[in-house]
């Protein structure tokens, strides 16, 4: 026989009230465990929406704007970048690769993004996640299109489909429409949790193709109209980008590159290190996150309270057993220690089960938080916010357990071998 | 010193005084058993009995005179101390539940080697068991279990450690005569065995015959409480 044992067996004797305890602690660990896995996997799943860019480049505005639009679809480009700024700056020596961007159009509330075949060779999210293609191919002719995996499940796409953009509107239907060179769906991206699904992707040489005979934005009349057929090579060359990503060759280089972009003499153009700039965001965005916090650690606070008041409520009818216990040698310490020893034991239980649970949440639920909401619950198991977490609880579920351990030395106290009641 | 110290008296107090509060419940006449006697202590329900227990059990504190058990006086000793020499020395039977209703019969025989820190002495243990004939039981929940099987297993875990000292609380009181005789004869037969002293307290002096020795509470009390006042 040892303490643990003989703890161990006290609470198995209070079955009912030493489950429900344990049942209450586990699932306000739980609940605090899931809190924290969930903003973690959003935090990441926003500040890793791309990952492996040094600097994005657009016309001079301000830093936030330059990332809301080139990575969410938020807000709108005040200027272009032109093809020979971007050429210029693209064959630098320290430059490794960029992704060219042109925005400006929409589909049925998806925006529609002119790159090239860079963007998927370089273009990197969660560190290292490359984009991939679930079907199909990336586009080729100027009227082909890749679409994201959200823009496929929404709008029912499939290999083949037609596809008609909408002029000048990023998010919803427009007025006008590039009716008159509809595009036809060749590839379905892979779903990777991040803005990637949302969108539409075309060539460069698309996007001038469909604006070719527009004149200062508006579609042109029909007598205007340049067919599909009538386009060549030369006429739908890029004259401008929206925006790009770039990447150093040696990552020592991006200030100086940064600073050589920003102050560009041919060209107003504004280079932004993204990872900065979405962390402030972030912590901006993150006080729906702080009130979650705050409701799971009171929900821990009600799992301890009603440890907290079994082990009170058990007190009184346990004196026998600790007159028992004083009469073998048993020092009013000890007597007090084996009631701290039993909140250990239960919160250990609680603890190791709450972890088990969390476990198989997340297995059950994993892939459908990635599908649904873009939840990638990727990085490890345990965090160190967990960790603490727990030790946090053990902590505290000892520090209360000082209540009745006192409660129950000072009754043994009193009460020395026969109970007076 | 040695470890076989002869011990002159197993119990001995002087001018012992003992009071709750304003309330004083003992001052008693001195007095001493010799190691190994066995005694029967009488006295009407709230005269002081189990005051003198715990006091000699060292759960309540010396407060006024001196009281030497195994001729270690009792004032020179800790909270703590007192703890240890209790778990190394003194055996208790209670009046009634006695047993840890959620151990077994062995866990809870077993229980007091976790205070005294001694390993379990197996023959020992088989000695107790059969010649209390606890041996069937050894498994069951202690709930299972009769009174009468209930106190001899508190005989039994009381004797386990082979202690100097063997406290009684009226351990028979729950017994009917037979049983009480029974139950009396057995756990003084492992007493003389091993020259333990027996303090057997009660207000039940139709066993008396059968100690080395009867003494009156009331006659080494100075103290004559009415029964309302301990209450």
């Amino acid at each position: 026989m040892n303490w643990i044992k003989l703890a161990w067996k006290s609470l198995k004797n209070r079955k009912l009230a030493t489950s429900l305890t344990v049942f209450a602690m586990t699932l306000s660990l739980v609940l605090l465990m899931s809190v924290e896995r969930v903003r973690r996997a959003a935090e990441t799943g926003f500040t890793q929406s791309v990952s492996g860019v040094d600097l994005i480049v657009g016309a001079r505005s301000g830093p936030l704007n330059i990332v809301l639009y080139s990575i969410f679809n938020m807000g709108q480009a005040t200027n272009n970048v032109s093809i020979e700024s971007y050429n210029q700056i693209r064959n630098r020596p320290e430059v490794d690769w960029t992704i060219p961007y042109s925005l400006g159009d929409g589909h049925r509330g998806f925006r529609v993004i002119a790159t090239n075949e860079d963007f998927f060779k370089y273009y990197k999210f969660r560190s290292t996640e490359k984009v991939e293609l679930a079907e199909g191919e990336i586009f080729k002719g100027y009227f082909d299109v890749v679409i994201g995996a959200d823009v496929a499940e929404t709008l029912k796409y499939k290999i083949g489909s037609k596809v008609v953009i909408a002029h000048g509107s990023t998010t919803g239907d427009s007025i006008q429409a590039h009716d008159d060179k509809p595009f036809k769906v060749v590839g379905i991206l892979k779903p990777t949790g991040t803005n990637v699904d949302r969108a539409l992707y075309i060539s460069l040489e698309a996007m001038e193709a469909i604006h070719l005979d527009w004149q200062s934005g508006s579609a042109p009349t029909k007598d205007k109209q340049i067919a599909a057929n009538q386009i060549t090579p030369d006429m739908v060359k890029p004259k401008t980008i929206t925006t790009f990503f770039l990447r150093t060759k040696n990552r020592i280089e991006t200030l100086k590159l940064q600073r050589d972009i920003n102050e560009y003499q041919e060209e107003p153009l504004l280079a932004v290190i993204p990872g900065v700039v979405l962390s402030e965001l972030w912590q901006n965005l993150s006080s729906v996150e702080k009130v979650l916090k705050g409701i799971s650690f009171l929900v821990m606070l009600v799992g301890l309270m009603s440890m907290l008041i079994a082990l009170m409520t058990s007190l009184n009818e346990r004196r026998r057993e600790m007159a028992i216990l004083r009469v073998l040698g048993a020092s009013l310490i000890q007597i007090l220690g084996l009631i701290v020893l039993e909140t250990f034991v239960l919160t250990t239980m609680a603890i190791v089960l709450a972890c088990v649970l969390k476990i198989a949440i997340e297995w059950a639920l994993g892939p459908w938080l990635q599908v649904k909401f873009g939840l990638y619950l990727d990085s490890p198991l345990f965090a160190m916010s967990e960790v603490i977490y727990v030790v946090f609880m053990m902590v505290l579920a000892i520090l209360i357990s000082f209540i009745p351990a006192l409660r129950a030395m000072k009754s043994a106290l009193k009460d020395g071998l026969s109970l007076k009641i | 010193m040695t470890a076989t110290k002869v011990i002159q008296s197993a119990l001995q107090f002087n001018d012992l005084k003992f009071s709750y509060g304003t309330t004083a419940v003992l001052d008693l006449t001195d007095f001493a058993i010799h190691a190994g006697e066995i005694v029967f202590l009488f006295g009407p329900s709230g005269s002081g009995k189990s005051t003198l227990l715990e006091l000699i059990a060292g759960v309540l504190q010396v407060q006024s005179g001196e009281l030497k058990v195994l001729d270690e006086p009792y004032s020179e000793k800790t909270p703590a101390q007192l703890d240890q020499f209790r778990a190394a020395n003194i055996g208790y039977i209670f009046q009634s539940f006695n047993l840890i209703p959620y151990l077994s019969v062995t866990e809870n025989l077993v229980l007091p080697l976790m205070f005294s820190k001694t390993a379990l002495d197996q023959s020992r243990f088989d000695k107790l068991v059969d010649g209390l004939g606890l041996r069937p039981y050894l498994n069951r929940k202690v709930t299972d279990l009769s009174v009468g099987q209930q106190q001899r297993v508190a005989a039994a875990r009381a004797l386990l450690k082979k202690p100097k000292v063997i406290l009684a609380d009226e351990p028979t009181s729950a017994l009917d005569y037979d049983h009480r005789e029974k139950f009396l004869e057995l756990l003084f037969h492992f007493c003389r065995e091993d020259q333990t002293t027996v303090l057997f307290v009660s207000h039940d002096r139709t066993i008396e015959k059968l100690f080395d020795r009867s003494i009156s509470l009331q006659a080494l009390n100075k103290i004559h409480l009415k029964t309302e006042e301990l209450v």
